[in-house]
């Protein structure tokens, strides 16, 4: 039986339509949808936090967690309905932005960044000390957490999201523009590959090819 | 400002950043390095003195959110700037920002870095060494 709401769940199937891989991490899956969550309270919008817990890798919709960890051949078919029923209003740019962020960032990095959260954080030593089912609720998103994922908002103009592809290395996120996407060689790749080993980078990796074929990394 | 890597070919990659000149008493030339913003900066205060910069033409050429990193300074020697290296954009930050991006370096000091200057003359279409000059 699955007990996650139909906001939940057509957020899940939109996820798993658009970004299966992203979908496919429990993590990854998380923090997407308290993304969009957050994205929706700072814009004044309905927003949902119901059960919401705090785990030590940040926070969980604990029945989506219990749903997909321990149903997921039911869950990916009734979130999928749930999409397609077009019961619940998805605001599509939010989604690509949250599906943009999540994706191009590693799970420990998603993990640290929502340990920001005051939602998070000012529970963070009864988390941390392994006590289970920590409530957190939507009043401990205050102003700070507001202007942190308002920040993390204006990283992101929604042209480069909707205009760009990711080549993920090894935790590293290379971002194209989908012109330079189809451009990208086996050499590319290979160069991609040494870099990851020499150099300290940072995702996203913004990577443009330029005329003679090289890469300009930002 | 295109600059290379130490470990890696730059006719397959480089970086590719903005700077803010500081020091243009030919030949010896001073960078502040600006950089667009991402989420690291927001995880791990890796930074300590810095400005955060939207992009705003009344101000400055950024068309993203922008770091301004004060706890670095940028040096060469002997490179020859031209002035197409320069943003089209608005080619200079306005005075106030460049006045608050002095104070913030000057403050607690910074770390001196001596760039590559045969790699930058190399894949940089408008520098070059002096001596070719």
């Amino acid at each position: 039986m699955i007990n996650s709401n139909n906001r939940k769940l057509c957020l899940s199937g939109w996820l798993m339509e658009h970004g299966a891989v992203v979908y496919n991490s429990p993590l990854k899956l998380q923090k997407f949808l308290l993304m969009y969550e957050a994205f929706s309270k700072i814009a004044g919008e309905e927003a949902d936090f119901s059960n919401l817990k705090g785990y030590k890798r940040g926070p969980v919709f604990s029945t989506v967690f219990g749903d997909y960890t321990h149903d997921r051949i039911e869950f990916d078919f009734v979130a999928k309905e749930a999409y397609s029923s077009g019961a619940i209003k998805i605001n599509e740019d939010r989604a690509a932005l949250c599906h943009f962020i999540v994706g191009t960032l590693s799970e420990e990095e998603l993990s640290e960044l929502t340990h920001k959260l005051r939602l998070w954080n000012s529970h963070r030593e009864r988390i941390m000390r392994g006590e289970q089912q920590v409530s957190l609720c939507e009043d401990d998103f205050d102003q700070n957490d507001a202007n942190m994922v308002n920040l993390l908002g204006c990283m992101y103009p929604l042209d480069m999201v909707r205009n760009s592809s990711i080549v993920s290395i090894d935790k590293h996120y290379f971002v194209f523009s989908n012109d330079d996407i189809s451009r990208l060689t086996e050499q590319h790749f290979d160069v991609l590959d040494q870099l990851i080993h020499v150099e300290e980078l940072h995702n996203p990796v913004y990577v443009e090819i330029d005329d003679e074929g090289r890469l300009l990394v930002d | 400002m295109k600059v290379p890597y130490p470990d890696i070919q730059s006719d397959l990659a480089v970086t590719s950043h903005m700077y803010i000149c500081r020091n243009n008493s030919h030949p010896h030339y001073e960078f502040i390095k600006c950089q667009r913003y991402k989420p690291y900066m927001l995880i791990r205060y890796i930074m300590v003195h810095y400005l955060d910069e939207d992009s705003d033409l009344t101000r400055n050429p950024f068309r993203k959110l922008t770091r301004i990193d004060c706890d670095k300074l940028f040096v060469t020697n002997s490179v020859v700037y031209s002035d197409t290296m320069k943003t089209e954009r608005r080619p200079d930050v306005c005075q106030e920002l460049y006045d608050v991006v002095l104070t913030e370096l000057m403050t607690d000091g910074y770390e001196e870095i001596a760039l590559d200057e045969s790699g930058l003359v190399d894949i940089n279409d408008g520098g070059s060494n002096e001596q070719e000059t």
